[in-house]
């Protein structure tokens, strides 16, 4: 099965998920994309990447337990699927081969 | 205590956002939140606060319907459900929906018609400042009025020469001359014009030249259609035309057709110096032949205009010295021409702005009868929904829904409705344009405030008449639904549906006893001994000099057929007669006194033709010479004027001849003027050099068609080129009348409308009334009341309410009709039985209507309206 569509932002954010197994949430994910891409994310990009990807089946979720953080709301952790995966392979498939077809170019 | 995000923010966020997705949103929210409350503490609760707005939206947000669980069955099953009602009540619901579609219909063909009349000239893109200049002659009142639109020629140059706010000024001609291209004949729609008409209107030139070929001669500008229909695909352009057959226009431009709704309209411009008289008049303020259009700059007060237009009044006095009158010019908006201009010499016909204001005014009656009506009954039959709407309560339906339910019935009904309407109009549309005899564009969107004023009425009517139905029906609880007991409700509104009633059976009466007497009126005129006969007479108008010249030889020609009697010639048509000058000479008058007198110019035989008597004296013959130049007829009202009799006139000195007869009075002019002084001279070029007129024939009843044909014949043979139409005399003199033609039977059109539907608000209300009172008749029955004093019981209160709108409506009717009575110089009394003529058949419809209800409720088995508790 040919794996759905993957924006820029979503892949990003999967590669985030992916990366922190299981422990992947929303704060998290955006504190990690911050850091890597050293600049200001929403909060609420986020969540809408999340969302459209778990309605693709990217990723799966589930509520972690009551803490005394978060005035007492439950994390939900999100991890990648199968699909997912093959998503982020193939994307990175796709940009390596076309990164080998760039011929040596020096600049300056 | 840590510090709390901001409380409204964390409501929004809980009021639209998915359950599914509030906590895991939430709770990283306010994660986010403690974050910046440790790096930048003074934009935390800035930050929260965006951050939950960038969740607002559509992924987020939760439906807002109340019951998530709806599913596309129960709509289906409100369909079936109102689709049931509305064939259960099938009478009802043919009766309330035609009543409302006519209403409207008929609101829209009115409001076409309104916006096309409204529409006059605004396609001009300076339409909001150009102005005609008209003028006042005081004391030189002629057919009611002393304003005219006419203007001098120089009046249009000073303009633009003294005022700098003058942007354009134009000096406009029509013309009825005669147009040829070789032997074909193309029109006689002709606008003279100089090069300035372009700074004035708009008028597209879509091929060729158009200002700089007006700036020479003999050129000339088609509209594209008459290119079209004359040159086909060949280039109009360079083709030489005639005018009058004498002088060569080349074409030099093509351009757009004059819209329909422009107070002027011209199928070709020509170059204003090609009139004969107009090098005499440049520069003589005396010449009124000409009309003036100027654009203003933007800004500009055409007041202030008008009052610097007393610069020119030093010419003006010196041309006028001969006068009795000083003229002073004025300036009247374009827009305004079509409906607002009522002054003499117009350049075109013009409408009233009064039929504007009764046509808007019947229309917005019929419409709001006819919504109040529909709701009035629509709010009765929804009495009957009451064990439903229980019914369904006891199954646990919330009242949001049974509101949403009646409420969108209700609009649904109303937009099927709305729809039906705009077909109905549409269909309609060309009798009506037929009726009013002219174009009516079937420009639903148009301006925007058509559709938009329907649709808004649509919702309104659909709106109201739901919502009441909607709001009490669904409040009332299940139990008190099962027992009937909700028509108390119902008496709250009973004062103003009285009202209503009167209201409507007030103005359905005004309507009708109005167009009874419009009719009348008609008929009068129709009847009115005109003081000449004009049966079997037919006429040819004629423009050329060509006819002109050989009048003998067509005269000779004519007679030659054995069904024409008498042929005769005049100038004018006797019906409607302009001419109309000043005279201050004959016997005792010694310049003092002056004399509007009109003026006609026949032949020796037109007072036989026309079979007009003579009170005195003799009619013109040919056996005096000097009747050619120096006699004249006067008829009773000059001699009147005068201070002279009949008898004494003959013989007296009048102008530069002799009075040789006097006529009896016969009217020249439309009924809504007196029979006023008019002399009579002897058709000759010496008189009046004019070489149009009309030629009356006198036919025999038998065989017309073939004496017509003679007449064209006759004619064709001599001027095979121009084209020439003949005209019943007695048809010409209905035309006359048709404005008050149409308004007769636009009333009698809209009275049958108007009747109809308050008969329809009577049959809403009675049967309201008995729904009501099914019980109390009920018991009645049981206690031993006949049919026959139920009736009574159930009708009284109604023939009360149709007897009031009656006695209110005669006072009304009576003063609207004897102000429009007002405009004819002859006409009828207004005769009481009119009054009953009408009153006796509305009195019976409104019987019939009551009395059918009343009967079936008190023929009712009184079981069926007892047995509900």
């Amino acid at each position: 099965m040919k794996p759905p569509s993957l924006g820029e932002f979503e892949e990003l954010v999967l590669l985030t998920v992916a990366a922190q197994h299981d422990e992947a949430y929303g704060v998290s994910i955006k504190d990690a994309l911050a850091e890597h891409l050293d600049k200001k994310i929403n909060i609420s990009a986020v969540h809408v990447a999340l969302k459209r990807m778990k309605e693709k089946g990217l990723v799966e979720s589930r509520f972690g337990g009551i803490t005394n953080d978060r005035g007492g709301r439950r994390k939900k952790f999100y991890v990648i699927t199968f699909m997912g995966k093959k998503a982020l392979d193939r994307q990175y498939e796709l940009r390596t081969s076309m990164y080998r077809r760039i011929p040596n170019i020096t600049f300056g | 205590m840590e510090k709390q995000p901001p409380k409204t923010a964390l409501r929004f966020l809980r009021w639209f956002c998915r359950e599914d997705y509030l906590e895991e949103i939430e709770g990283d929210l306010l994660e986010v939140f403690e974050q910046q409350l440790e790096q930048a503490p003074r934009h935390a609760n800035w930050h929260f606060t965006w951050q939950v707005l960038l969740h607002f939206r559509p992924d987020f947000i939760r439906s807002f319907s109340n019951h998530p669980i709806i599913h596309t069955s129960m709509y289906k099953h409100y369909f079936k459900v109102g689709w049931r009602n509305l064939l259960r009540q099938r009478m009802y619901t043919l009766i309330n929906l035609s009543g409302l579609t006519i209403g409207m219909s008929c609101f829209i063909l009115i409001a076409l018609y309104l916006q096309y009349e409204l529409s006059y000239d605004r396609q001009h893109e300076k339409s909001d400042r150009i102005y005609r200049v008209a003028q006042e002659q005081k004391g030189n009142t002629f057919r009611g009025t002393d304003q005219f639109a006419v203007t001098p020629e120089p009046i249009a140059p000073a303009l633009r020469e003294n005022f700098p706010e003058v942007e354009g000024a134009a000096t406009l001609a029509v013309g009825s001359n005669l147009l040829y291209h070789g032997d074909e004949y193309l029109s006689s729609r002709l606008l003279f014009a100089d090069e300035n008409v372009f700074d004035v209107f708009t008028i597209p030139i879509l091929e060729g030249q158009g200002a700089e070929a007006l700036q020479e001669r003999d050129v000339i500008l088609l509209s594209q259609t008459l290119a079209e229909k004359h040159f086909g695909t060949e280039d109009p352009l360079g083709k030489t035309l005639l005018l009058d057959d004498e002088r060569p226009l080349t074409v030099r431009g093509i351009f757009e057709d004059m819209p329909e709704n422009q107070h002027f309209t011209a199928e070709a411009i020509v170059p204003i110096q090609n009139i004969p008289y107009y090098e005499s008049d440049i520069g003589r303020w005396a010449s009124n032949n000409y009309w003036t259009y100027i654009a203003l700059v933007e800004g500009s007060d055409y007041h202030q205009l008008e009052a610097k237009m007393s610069l020119f009044d030093e010419q003006v006095s010196s041309a006028f010295a001969n006068f009795p009158f000083r003229p002073v010019y004025f300036l009247q908006p374009l827009t305004d021409i079509h409906l607002h201009s009522a002054i003499n010499a117009e350049i075109g016909g013009t409408s009233d702005i009064r039929y504007i204001y009764l046509f808007g005014a019947i229309g917005l009656i019929i419409l709001l009868l006819a919504s109040v009506n529909y709701m009035n009954l629509a709010t009765a039959r929804s009495v009957r929904r009451t064990k439903e709407v229980g019914v369904r309560k006891v199954m646990g339906a919330e009242r949001s829904q049974l509101v949403g339910q009646l409420l969108g019935e209700s609009f649904i009904l109303t937009f099927f409705s709305f729809v039906i309407a705009l077909l109905v109009a549409y269909m309609l549309l060309p009798a009506l344009e037929s009726l009013l005899d002219q174009p009516i564009p079937f420009d639903v969107v148009g301006s925007g405030w058509l559709l938009g004023g329907l649709l808004l009425s649509a919702i309104l009517i659909g709106g109201l008449s739901g919502l009441y139905p909607a709001l009490v029906v669904s409040a009332v609880s299940p139990v008190r639904a099962f027992q009937g007991k909700i028509t108390g409700h119902f008496r709250k509104g009973l004062p103003l549906r009285n009202f209503l009633i009167v209201g409507q059976f007030t103005a359905a009466v005004v309507l009708a006893v109005s167009s009874v007497v419009v009719y009348q009126q008609l008929q009068f005129i129709q009847d009115k001994k005109l003081g000449f006969n004009r049966e079997h007479i037919a006429y040819v108008p004629f423009f050329s000099d060509e006819i002109n010249q050989h009048l003998p030889s067509i005269r000779q020609e004519l007679l030659d057929h054995p069904s024409i009697r008498k042929v005769s010639v005049s100038n004018n048509l006797i019906l409607n007669t302009y001419n109309q000058g000043i005279i201050d000479e004959w016997e005792g008058n010694d310049q003092e006194r002056n004399l509007h007198c009109y003026r006609h110019f026949v032949d020796e035989h037109f007072l036989d033709l026309y079979e007009i008597p003579l009170a005195a004296g003799r009619n013109f013959s040919t056996a005096y010479p000097t009747d050619s130049t120096q006699s004249y007829i006067l008829n009773e009202a000059a001699v009147a004027a005068i201070g002279w009799t009949p008898e004494t006139a003959i013989g007296k000195t009048f102008r530069e001849g002799q009075v040789i007869g006097v006529v009896k009075d016969f009217h020249f002019q439309p009924m809504d003027l007196q029979i006023e002084p008019i002399f009579i001279m002897f058709r000759h070029s010496k008189n009046q050099p004019s070489t149009v007129g009309n030629l009356s024939v006198k036919i025999e009843a038998d065989d017309p068609d073939n004496t017509l044909a003679h007449i064209l014949g006759v004619f064709k043979n001599i001027a095979p080129r121009t084209p020439f139409e003949y005209r019943f005399l007695d048809e010409s003199y209905d035309q006359l009348y048709t404005s008050e033609k149409r308004l007769g039977q636009a009333f009698t059109i809209f009275t049958l409308l108007a009747l109809f539907i308050a008969c329809i608000g009577l049959f809403g209300l009675v049967s309201y009334q008995i729904v009501q009172r099914t019980k109390e008749i009920g018991i009645r029955k049981v206690l031993g009341a006949s049919s026959m004093t139920l009736v009574e019981l159930l009708s009284k209160d109604f023939l009360k309410l149709v007897t009031i709108a009656l006695i209110l409506s005669i006072p009304i009717a009576w003063y609207a009709m004897y102000q429009w009575l007002n405009n004819f110089a002859y006409r009828i009394e207004i005769k009481w039985w009119v009054f009953l003529l009408v009153a006796i058949p509305a009195l019976g419809v409104c019987l019939l209507t009551v009395g059918i209800q009343s009967l079936r409720a008190a023929w009712a088995n009184p079981i069926e309206a007892l047995q509900e508790e």
